[in-house]
């Protein structure tokens, strides 16, 4: 009931696309492997498969959880099908998502930032599916120029290169609600070492997450204390 | 027979099975857009705003996706064209996919990623491994996310606390992504493309602004990104 109450047409249209595109996306990708089984005639060891399913399940079935309910605040709900189909979500749809958001001036956690991110994301994934079959034709001439040592260091700086671009102009924006996290983030770096934090930083999300959260509301209770030149006060 | 399983990786059959998710990711991908630019009218958007993100992810995207390739360059031997093709198009990601492809290998007694004799039993139960292992996301979207995201929504539309706290989330996840960077004492060249990036944004946010330039406006996050990365090159010789 209450969900009719929240969501839009526009909303139920996205969740709808979304679940259908979705089960159809499963259902042609556990296709690959029965088809590939059948077709070729190759027979499944399936003792030995699923043991190694179970070992790269309790690892990314974790990793999967934990990233759902922490990526959708922030990708909003079409954002959020098409990432989790799409993949590279940390290196690039939510980095396309926020740049995108910061392009047009809306303010994140909007309905038009929403409209925005999903609009990022979908292209962001024709792209890569573009590069990545350019790549599959072509490997042998990309190769020299993607291993070549000059250039090495610049591909291995990407993501330095990529979260300094974009969260530097976010912190500043909101220097104060960026504070604290990033004061944490610091001190947890110095006292764990940075190859513990980067390992950790999947489960570290929904940490900081609900840090900023408890963050901002010491921050709203320290602003309505403040002398009231414009009257905030919240609707019933 | 035992050892023909790259005969099958690289056949033309598995290259139309494998195509089927891709051309399915693409139609998504395009409906999405086409009811997010209807919505955007909606919600009175301005159209030239629409073309500016679209320009920015397209040029943006472009600079990420290449070390994909080199990781699809080093699964390719190993798995054959497709597989790769279409694993790292489809929900993966670089890490994932090796660590999965290396973790069935190892699982099926041979030496891992790169120095094992495949058969095609073990190559089905890489493909098997890599598809299932990483399905839990989708799954929540299907069975979750509508009830997540109107919670969200409801967070959202009370206004006050909630609505600031739902809107700052990003910050957190910056945070904790960016932050750590800064400290990583062990790659100097590191924090200091970080350092780079994050002021030539700034300058180029600022240039823009007084300037009235709309191609630094529109591309400044991803020629900050690429001055960053270029910036690695020289850091190089310093540290």
């Amino acid at each position: 009931m209450n969900e009719s109450k929240n969501t839009t047409s526009y909303d139920n249209t996205v969740h709808r696309l979304g679940r259908v595109s979705t089960i159809i996306m499963l259902l042609a990708l556990l296709a690959v492997p029965t088809a590939t089984a059948i077709l070729f005639n190759v027979q499944v060891d399936v003792n030995k498969t699923v043991t190694a399913f179970f070992g790269a399940f309790s690892l990314f079935g974790v990793i999967g959880t934990i990233e759902f309910f922490s990526y959708a605040p922030v990708l909003g709900a079409g954002g959020q099908y098409l990432s989790s189909i799409t993949g590279n979500i940390s290196n690039m749809k939510l980095p396309a998502a926020l740049s995108g958001i910061k392009l047009s001036k809306f303010e994140p956690g909007t309905k038009e930032a929403e409209v925005v991110s999903t609009i990022a994301i979908a292209i962001s994934s024709l792209v890569t599916t573009a590069i990545v079959f350019l790549g599959m034709l072509f490997i042998s001439m990309f190769l020299p120029i993607l291993q070549s040592p000059v250039l090495a260091p610049a591909f291995s700086n990407m993501m330095p290169a990529l979260m300094g671009a974009l969260a530097v102009p976010y912190f500043m924006k909101d220097f104060k609600t960026a504070s604290v996290p990033c004061l944490i983030a610091a001190i947890l770096t110095l006292v764990l070492g940075y190859s513990t934090v980067a390992g950790l930083q999947s489960y570290l999300m929904p940490v900081f997450l609900i840090l900023t959260v408890l963050w901002t509301r010491v921050l709203f209770a320290f602003k309505k204390k403040e002398p009231k030149v414009e009257s905030t006060q919240e609707q019933k | 027979m035992e050892n023909d399983y790259l005969s099958i990786a690289n056949s033309n059959l598995l290259f139309f099975i494998c195509l089927i998710p891709i051309v399915i990711v693409i139609i998504q991908s395009i409906m999405f857009l086409r009811l997010s630019r209807k919505e955007a009218k909606n919600l009175n958007i301005p159209d030239e705003t629409i073309k500016k993100v679209i320009a920015n992810s397209a040029i943006f995207s472009i600079v990420p996706s290449l070390p994909i390739l080199i990781t699809l360059a080093i699964l390719m031997p190993v798995l054959g064209k497709f597989i790769p093709w279409l694993r790292l198009s489809v929900i993966g990601s670089a890490m994932y996919e090796s660590m999965a492809a290396d973790m069935t290998i190892k699982s099926f007694g041979l030496g891992g990623l790169g120095a094992a004799e495949l058969t095609p039993t073990v190559f089905v139960g890489i493909i098997w491994v890599m598809t299932l292992a990483i399905l839990v996301s989708p799954v929540l979207n299907v069975v979750l996310l509508k009830s997540y995201d109107s919670k969200l929504k409801s967070f959202r539309k009370s206004g006050g606390f909630m609505a600031a706290a739902v809107g700052s989330l990003f910050i957190g996840m910056l945070a904790i992504m960016g932050v750590p960077t800064l400290f990583n004492f062990k790659n100097p060249v590191g924090i200091g493309v970080s350092v780079i990036s994050g002021i030539v944004i700034i300058l180029f946010d600022r240039i823009a602004k007084a300037t009235g330039n709309k191609v630094l406006s529109e591309f400044s996050f991803p020629l900050s990104m690429v001055i960053g990365m270029v910036s690695a090159i020289f850091l190089v010789k310093l540290f």
